[in-house]
């Protein structure tokens, strides 16, 4: 497989920085206008796809494939079924290209990858051998700076590792909010555009898996103060 | 910190989604007030308060998963994904593009069948109106009244046979001289040509007027015939294209 190299115009793009919550780098918010020179440039990339040119579609890929892969792997909890998903996805999305109709890329792939992710849930379900797998991959720990001491690390190796597993306690369309919301930026109506629910219902499932959340960490409140 | 499995009896009635929802300021206008107040005198709502937003805070800051690996599709896969033309096509017509499409095929399923039945049943020769002059008007001495005769020419046991009988039987009864004698539920149901055919004439009468029942039903049935085959193709073609190109994914 060749190693990813994102184009140097598209790289430095995060695609969590449509989010209104999102800040530059002087930690200024974000507004609409980035958000919307982003949505051009993904709808000037899909019309070109459209038009047969792999390479742009390719430039998507690599501006929301890290985005994607984050998202997934949280709501199905597993390294590997999320890969498998977000390939499943993007499959998905280069077949039906010229079925996007709606204003935001980025809210449209996201619901296809949503749904792959709902898929394989559902065939885990089914089949609940292997539920969710002990995760021992170090990989999932969070990246410690060069000036964090090995006790900071520890803290916050410890604190991403009971929160992931609280946020897999929980039901998958509570944790798909949240994940949408704390973690994605994503505000109450996209949430409800893309997971075809209402309002009500997003703040709902956000709230009650906040509160399932605040059960099940009980023990460990004193890290996420930290 | 209080313990969340021994919560005192007062804050067990407290709307701890209320709580949940003030902590990251999402109680909603006109709610704000209680959410504070409950914040402000209940110790307990206060912890919760401050724990459901540490959590928020925490959950946000989880890291990224790094991918295993790149996504982006090599020129094979993409050749195989787009496949034919045909292929492009049929899964054009899946979408929402297309909705409204498969409604309108079964309106015209529906209507072209109806068109096609009407074309079929004889009711339409029947139904073709008679003459200015009929039975009812006939000023014969003693004849019975319509309602008398109703039954009759309602067709339950009279031997209206065809259009052309019924044809025949209009101009028998308009004639400008019945006989004296007639039968009057006879002869509005099987009556005999008044004017005889004058040598040379043919004697065979039409079977329908041109622009009539006839004619009518040959249209209906060949329009109906024609919709309904069409429409069907288009369900089929619709159905088929759905169960091998729809994306489960678009749902």
């Amino acid at each position: 497989m060749v190693e990813a190299t994102p184009p140097e115009s598209l790289s430095g793009v995060d695609p969590a920085a449509e989010t209104p919550e999102a800040a530059d780098a002087d930690g200024a918010p974000v507004g609409k206008p980035v958000d919307t020179l982003q949505r051009a440039r993904d709808r000037a990339l899909v019309e070109r796809a459209v038009g047969g040119d792999l390479e742009a579609f390719n430039e998507l890929v690599l501006i929301y494939q890290d985005y994607l892969f984050a998202l997934v792997v949280r709501v199905v909890h597993d390294r590997d079924s999320a890969a498998d998903a977000v390939q499943e996805a993007l499959f998905s999305c280069y077949r039906n290209l010229d079925r996007f109709r709606g204003d935001s890329f980025r809210s449209w792939l996201t619901r296809i990858a949503l749904n792959a992710a709902t898929d394989v849930l559902r065939y885990r379900k089914r089949r609940p051998a292997d539920p969710y797998p002990e995760w021992e991959d170090d990989s999932w720990q969070p990246p410690a700076g060069e000036e964090a001491s090995p006790e900071r690390r520890t803290m916050r190796r410890q604190t991403a590792r009971v929160l992931t597993e609280a946020l897999a306690e929980i039901t998958s369309d509570q944790r798909t909010a949240i994940v949408m919301y704390d973690v994605e930026g994503f505000d109450y109506q996209e949430i409800a555009d893309i997971t075809g629910v209402s309002l009500g219902t997003v703040k709902s499932r956000i709230h009650r898996g906040r509160l399932a959340l605040r059960e099940l960490l009980s023990d460990d409140m004193e890290l996420l103060r930290e | 910190m209080p313990n969340n499995h021994s919560l005192s009896a007062e804050h067990r009635r407290h709307d701890r989604l209320l709580v949940a929802r003030f902590a990251v300021g999402d109680a909603g206008f006109g709610q704000d007030h209680e959410a504070s107040e409950l914040v402000r005198r209940c110790n307990e709502c206060a912890a919760l308060a401050a724990e459901i937003s540490a959590i928020s805070r925490s959950v946000g800051k989880l890291p990224a998963a790094p991918r295993p690996r790149d996504f982006r599709l090599t020129a094979e896969q993409a050749a195989q994904l787009r496949g034919s033309r045909l292929d492009r096509w049929l899964r054009t017509i899946t979408g929402s593009g297309w909705a409204t499409v498969r409604p309108v095929a079964a309106v015209a399923l529906s209507i072209g069948m109806v068109m096609s039945v009407v074309g079929v049943l004889p009711i339409l020769g029947a139904a073709v109106p008679a003459p200015a002059s009929t039975f009812d008007q006939l000023p014969v001495a003693g004849a019975p009244s319509p309602e008398q005769t109703s039954d009759s020419r309602n067709g339950q046991s009279g031997p209206v046979a065809s259009p052309g009988d019924a044809q025949m039987g209009v101009e028998g009864v308009t004639s400008p001289e019945p006989p004296a004698d007639i039968n009057l539920n006879e002869a509005y149901v099987r009556p005999t040509p008044a004017v005889e055919p004058q040598p040379g004439e043919s004697n065979d009468l039409p079977k329908a007027l041109p622009g009539t029942g006839s004619s009518l039903r040959d249209w209906l049935l060949l329009s109906g015939v024609a919709v309904t085959t069409l429409a069907l193709g288009v369900l089929a073609l619709l159905y088929t294209a759905r169960r091998r190109y729809n994306d489960p994914l678009l749902r």
